[in-house]
């Protein structure tokens, strides 16, 4: 752990003194650079300005992420799916995006590496699309990119079942004048056979990404199938509550979900703690955040990972939140944020300490949501005005 | 988890809902009974006034009670509100409950008030601030009058976001002598209806002129009660009174509307007023009801000059706010935390854009200060006990930063020299302002206070179309005193020999 309090120190210092928005954070909060090192020193590593993670959004951090960026370094811009409507964007370096394949890499080792069906378009798609953008004539990714070529490297056989369908593609661009989006068909039948192979073979299958597609998909299939323990699942990147980029669906009870797939696949329920992941993981902090499935919580168990010292941010009292309380998780780190200024980042989520680490950092989490900002919509509180973005003259 | 059960003598059926650990049973109107409620209701109130009684005396006594800390029903009661509302006992207390002792229910100013707005209409005395109780009284617009025959039938439909404001929503029927529908808001199913026990205890009869339950807005029952209402008068989000005016149009297009929607409040305090003292008021005035109440200030415009420069006015409220917060302690819920977080997030993202804003914080959400040199605009705030300072060369220049939102304005806390005290009123006014009071008592509610430019006490009879602007003080040192007296005795009652 002295190599990542050793590494933290020289980052902080890079990120105090390069990143002026950062700086002028850490004024309004009275902190200056020897308070940073004594508090890393300390170990109080909750208390360190922190930039919360909708700063990197393009629309709600208003142009602020490009300050946060450190573009005399080679790199690439890597974008979000807009889970929010709102993409948030990071400039890495090769070395931030090999950080961001590890911590995945890590995550998919959880789970057997074996053939994998995902639901979600080949990296060379995601890739491609990346590739059409630009911001100030600098490349983008997209932040999906990375996972999916880590689990290619992962998986024995990564079989994205999300595909182009060129014909139609090339109808829409023809008719909206190149403004429309591509048209994507999910492989059924190819679903099916890969699913009866494997019940067949006797052999390990993985489910993996998006849940927006895999839970319906897999729900509607006409039969049931006797793949028992050897059925996995690796979903992430949220999606939950039936919100995903440009992707609408319904609202998934994480429970229902587990059981439906048990029946499905005869999955016996010794083996759902097992074969039952969710990755927890977004773009501004790039850290894979696995948890497997718990029946005692009904909702996945969220492990920080060595890369990371995690805190949960109780806002009503401002520290550190204890076992059992709630808060803003705070990810600290010093690997994969050479190209921007994210080594202390707080979410715009609320999750629950299942349990710390004896510093009291966070060692296991659950329950994710959003955390509510007061802001999209004229709002108030019983007949009481709130603040509204743009109630101006 | 705590079992609560209520009832009501006019209504047989009952929900569960389970709120914040407290399993409450709460009277509940349905399909099968509604015209049962109906009629029972009429026919108590009918019995009730006819025999020459009123309720304004029972209102009164209950209000006492309430403030006596020995009241049995009060003490039952305050842990099981607090839990339910999310405020603290304290907050209940100096914000809820206090303001209530002070006020006097005359029943002569009351029943003389439409007399008396008819009068100020017909000799043209509406035009300029008049003499009205401690202060003065202009109406705004073209007065139209009409009048109209007592409403058989009254439909109440309260908000749910304070507690003990609301319970003068029954004055109402106590004055114009006619049952009383009350809907209680889904987040606040037991406030309103504690305080109806103890009319039950002072006043039985009384108490049966209400019929106070909840029903679901989708719900038949809805359409039913607006259905049969002669008047019907609405709190809440301007989409729900929305949503009600819609239906009433629809369903009894008839029946007289009086809906209070999302109001923004703020505090205006000169040069002369930049003191120590005005600022402790000023931070008293928005720790009220954790800035949740449409009365509670969300901006401080303090004019540069005085003794305290806006800066140090602004210091000093936070130091105020931080003992208050020991004293009356905020609520402590996640939702509002996170809206603090996120608007505390947005305010420094301005300063990092290069904005002139600071912000004066503790290290959780209990409150927060934000001093704006940037934009003199009226803003909202994410509520909770936030207040944003805003730096003015001058207070006449006020009301040109708040015409925006002048069809939400509504409680202006002032200080200002009495000399100057009509001038600025009627600048405030003019622009839409409803309440003028003294900056720290936006809280305290007064019977012939109006509400959002009418007075609900005189709309079933009569209409002036006109937008009431009240002040409610003359002597701002005077003024001052009592407030700070008033403070003092808030504390004492939750905390003795503070």
């Amino acid at each position: 752990m002295s190599e990542f309090f050793d590494r933290l120190t020289d980052v902080m210092e890079k990120q105090y003194r390069f990143y002026q928005p950062y700086q002028t954070l850490c004024e309004m909060e009275g902190v200056g650079w020897s308070d940073i090192k004594a508090m890393i020193k300390l170990g109080e590593l909750y208390a360190i300005p922190t930039i919360p993670a909708d700063w990197f959004k393009r629309n709600k951090g208003k142009g602020l992420f490009k300050k946060l960026a450190d573009l005399q370094q080679e790199g690439q811009w890597l974008v979000s799916s807009s889970t929010s409507g709102d993409s948030s964007y990071t400039w890495r370096t090769t070395a931030d995006i090999q950080a961001i394949t590890d911590s995945f890499m890590r995550a998919y080792q959880r789970t057997p590496a074996c053939k994998a069906l995902a639901f979600s378009p080949d990296t060379n798609f995601l890739r491609k699309v990346g590739q059409r953008f630009t911001i100030d004539d600098r490349p983008v990714m997209f932040y999906a990119t990375v996972p999916s070529s880590t689990a290619d490297d992962f998986f024995v056989d990564m079989d994205c079942l999300v595909r182009l369908n060129t014909l139609r593609t090339v109808w829409t661009m023809i008719r909206t004048r190149g403004k429309g989006r591509p048209v994507l068909n999910l492989q059924k039948e190819r679903l099916i056979r890969t699913i009866e192979a494997a019940e067949q073979n006797g052999s390990r299958l993985v489910f993996a990404a998006s849940i927006l597609m895999l839970y319906p998909t897999l729900k509607e299939l006409p039969q049931a199938y006797n793949l028992g323990k050897n059925a996995y699942f690796v979903t992430g990147a949220g999606g939950w509550d039936g919100k995903k980029g440009t992707m609408q669906g319904e609202t998934i009870d994480k429970a229902q979900f587990v059981a439906d797939m048990c029946r499905k696949f005869n999955i016996p329920q010794s083996a759902v703690s097992t074969n039952f992941w969710d990755i927890y993981g977004t773009t501004e902090n790039g850290k894979a955040q696995a948890g497997p499935y718990s029946s005692e919580y009904n909702d996945y168990l969220f492990e920080a990972t060595a890369d990371v010292k995690l805190y949960v941010i109780n806002p009503v009292s401002g520290r550190p939140a204890l076992t059992g309380e709630q808060g803003f998780p705070r990810f600290i780190s010093p690997y994969g944020v050479e190209g921007f200024a994210g080594a202390c980042i707080q979410q715009n989520d609320i999750v629950t300490v299942v349990s710390q680490f004896d510093d009291g950092s966070t060692k296991q989490f659950t329950h994710i949501s959003r955390a509510s900002d007061g802001e999209g919509s004229a709002g108030g509180v019983g007949c009481a005005y709130e603040l509204v973005e743009g109630v101006q003259a | 988890m705590i079992d609560i059960t209520f009832k009501d003598p006019n209504i047989n059926a009952t929900s569960a809902f389970e709120l914040n650990g407290c399993r409450l049973t709460a009277p509940a109107f349905t399909a099968a009974e509604v015209h049962d409620i109906v009629d029972s209701t009429s026919r108590h109130a009918e019995e009730y006034f006819s025999a020459g009684h009123g309720g304004l005396a029972a209102m009164e006594k209950s209000f006492t009670l309430w403030n006596n800390p020995n009241y049995i029903l009060r003490q039952e009661s305050l842990p099981i509100l607090s839990r339910i509302t999310h405020f603290s006992e304290p907050t209940i207390i100096c914000y809820g409950l206090t303001p209530l002792r002070v006020i006097r229910l005359q029943p002569d100013r009351l029943y003389e008030l439409p007399e008396r707005l008819q009068g100020l209409v017909e000799t043209g005395d509406y035009r300029r601030f008049t003499a009205w109780g401690n202060g003065y009284l202009k109406g705004y617009g073209t007065p139209r009058l009409a009048a109209y025959e007592k409403p058989k039938r009254l439909l109440l439909i309260l908000a749910g976001n304070v507690v003990g404001p609301a319970w003068l929503s029954a004055l109402m029927g106590a004055v114009i002598h006619s049952p009383q529908i009350i809907k209680l808001p889904h987040r606040d199913l037991a406030s309103f209806v504690v305080f109806l026990e103890s009319l039950n205890e002072v006043d039985p009869a009384f108490r049966k002129t209400i019929a106070c339950g909840y029903y679901s807005s989708d719900d038949a029952v809805n359409t039913h009660l607006l259905k049969t209402s002669d008047m019907v008068v609405a709190m809440g989000a301007n989409e729900s009174i929305n949503a009600i005016r819609e239906t009433l149009l629809r369903v009894n297009p008839k029946a007289r509307f009086i809906g209070h929607g999302f109001k923004v409040s703020f505090q205006v305090v000169s040069k002369a007023y930049a003191t120590p003292e005005v600022a402790e008021l000023a931070a008293w005035g928005i720790a009220a009801h954790d800035g949740n109440a449409c009365f509670t200030p969300a901006n401080v415009y303090v004019e540069q000059g005085g003794p305290l420069t806006p800066q140090e006015f602004a210091e000093t409220m936070a130091d105020h706010l931080e003992l208050i917060s020991t004293l009356v302690t905020p609520k402590k819920t996640m939702d509002a935390a996170e809206r603090v977080v996120g608007y505390r997030n947005r305010q420094a993202q301005r300063r990092l854009l290069g904005e002139d804003v600071r912000i004066i914080k503790p290290a959780g959400t209990g409150y927060t200060v934000i001093i704006d040199n940037q934009d003199p605009l009226l803003t909202p705030t994410c509520q909770e006990r936030v207040v944003i300072v805003k730096p003015v060369d001058d207070v006449r220049h006020i009301p040109r930063y708040v015409k925006h939102l002048s069809e939400n304005l509504e409680t202006v806390g002032l200080a200002v020299p009495a000399g100057n005290l009509l001038d600025i009123a009627e600048m405030l006014g003019a622009v839409g302002a409803t309440n003028i009071k003294l900056v720290g008592t936006e809280y305290i509610l007064n019977v012939t206070d109006t509400h959002d430019g009418v007075f609900n006490t005189v709309q079933p009879y009569m209409s002036d179309n006109l937008r009431w602007t009240s002040l409610n003080f003359s002597d701002t040192d005077q003024a001052i005193d009592n407030a700070l007296k008033m403070k003092a005795d808030c504390l004492e009652t939750v905390h003795p020999s503070t």
